[in-house]
């Protein structure tokens, strides 16, 4: 499953990676080189740190795709053992009737984890959010 | 010792040859100015002796060695980018300390050469601030602090000054100055500005289209200038030039004068216009005269001196300021 995620998810990372790194000028990497950079020095230490923003970006975005996604883990992960927590929302519902206590109760558990998240990390969020949105 | 020589160096870009054979020998310790108008190879040729842009013939010496194919920080030069180029991400400190601490060189040592070169470009306070929470002006010292920690035989400027205000450029232009004494390196700076030019430079290279148009002190190129391109663009105001018929009578395929080599007078002179317009810079006034046949002219007067727009003057060269230029020199 993690393989099928990196797979659908890879081509987008790779336009964002691709756009970020285009916009970094071409006079950082010859001043590495001038200052005396092999090729991966100036990958590892000039570029990379460069890069933090636009990686915090893609994480939180692709973590949130990921979590939320209910399609791929449907038609991929038959059988009840290893199903997400998204799948696990549609043991409630049926046709006729809908358990809705405990849907509404597995909807909060669900909600947890996010939360958690987003309440420890709120601060990297939001810098990655912003620095991914006005410096593409 | 570091001593530039240049080979018969050329460069193309595809089937564009951009440098077309550059024959020059910079002085160990010298201040080299390459001039020229945009577009005409001063960044390319720089970049070649940097090691940044491969050579497609010819050969670079530096202190003696050939560096034709050498890596750039084989060469023993530092470069100081128009952009200033500053890692954005590390600290004043960390910026002008990355050369050495690519090298390896002990943490403590590093501290100790950068805090000294801190001291001489009045960077301390400055030393843990990233470089967006810096002047233009500071990026710019901290950028030739850079290159002065790896302490290199050959300075490499690409039009540092262009990104600064008048103020702060002239001040810089004093301070690279003072720096080039102290430091005794040789310096190899390009600009567009000629004014920069004459006043930094012990040597200036001037180019055109690829190729050295003459080489000279400052002086030589404004008292000599050899053609009518360098005539042109050394010098501010620029010279007044007269070509075609207007020349020929003149004796010349070419006829220059400089606008400080005028006299102007009211009732007598070998030319007659009129004034167009008047430039009153304070110590002195630009005239812009029409003259019949010539067409306009620039003359300088000192600032007291006023003309009404319209008013009639005579003009007059002084003979032996006068350039001609027969049409070998021309082309
Ligand atoms: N990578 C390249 N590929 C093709 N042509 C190039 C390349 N780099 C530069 N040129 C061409 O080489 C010529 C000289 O460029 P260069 O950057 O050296 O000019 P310059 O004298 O520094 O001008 P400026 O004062 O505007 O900086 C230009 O005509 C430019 O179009
Ligand atoms: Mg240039």
């Amino acid at each position: 499953m993690i393989l099928i995620q990196v797979a659908y998810g890879l081509s987008f990372c790779i336009l964002l990676f691709r756009a970020f790194i285009s916009s970094i000028p071409r006079d950082l990497d010859e001043a590495a080189i001038v200052d005396g950079a092999t090729p991966l020095q100036v990958f590892f230490r000039v570029i990379l740190p460069l890069l933090k923003p636009v990686t915090l970006t893609v994480i939180v975005v692709q973590s949130i795709t990921i979590f939320n996604d209910f399609t791929h883990p449907l038609y991929y992960l038959p059988g009840a053992e290893n199903i997400t927590v998204q799948l696990t929302l549609y043991n409630f519902q049926s046709q006729f009737t809908s358990q809705l206590n405990l849907l509404f109760m597995n909807i909060l558990l669900i909600t947890i984890p996010p939360l958690l998240v987003f309440v420890f990390f709120n601060r990297q969020i939001v810098a990655g959010m912003t620095s991914g949105a006005v410096k593409g | 010792m570091a001593r530039v020589v240049l080979n018969a160096l050329r460069k193309s870009f595809g089937a564009v040859e951009v440098i077309k054979g550059v024959d020059l020998d910079v002085e160990d310790g010298e201040f080299c100015v390459f001039v020229g108008p945009s577009g005409c190879g001063k960044s390319t040729l720089l970049r070649m002796i940097s090691g940044l842009e491969e050579v497609t013939s010819g050969t670079i010496e530096i202190g003696g060695a050939d560096v034709t194919r050498a890596e750039p920080s084989k060469r023993g030069i530092a470069m100081v980018f128009q952009s200033y180029a500053l890692y954005p991400h590390l600290t004043v400190r960390e910026n002008m300390g990355f050369g050495l601490s690519l090298a390896r060189m002990p943490k403590d040592q590093i501290a100790a050469e950068v805090d000294k070169v801190a001291a001489i470009l009045q960077l301390e306070p400055l030393l843990d601030r990233k470089p967006k929470a810096l002047s233009g002006g500071q990026r710019q010292r901290v950028a030739i602090g850079r290159a002065i920690v790896r302490d290199p035989g050959v300075f490499l400027f690409d039009e540092p000054l262009s990104n600064l205000d008048a103020a702060l450029r002239s001040q810089m232009r004093l301070e690279l100055t003072d720096l080039h004494a102290r430091l005794g390196a040789t310096m190899i700076y390009v600009t567009h500005d000629q004014v920069e030019a004459m006043t930094m430079a012990d040597k200036i290279v001037v180019l055109n289209a690829g190729r050295i148009e003459q080489v000279g002190t400052p002086m030589d190129l404004y008292e000599r200038p050899a053609t009518p391109f360098v005539a042109g663009f050394i010098g501010s105001p620029k010279m007044n030039l007269f070509e075609g018929e207007v020349a020929r009578r003149m004796g010349a395929s070419v006829y220059g004068i400089r606008p400080e080599h005028l006299k102007v007078s009211d009732d007598d002179g070998t030319w007659q216009g009129t004034v167009r317009h008047v430039e009153r810079l304070g110590a002195d006034t630009i005239l812009h005269v029409e003259v019949p046949d010539l067409g306009p002219v620039l003359a300088r007067i000192e600032g007291h001196r006023t003309y009404a727009h319209g008013a009639r003057v005579y003009l007059t060269p002084d003979p032996e300021r006068e350039f001609r230029y027969t049409p070998s020199a021309v082309d």
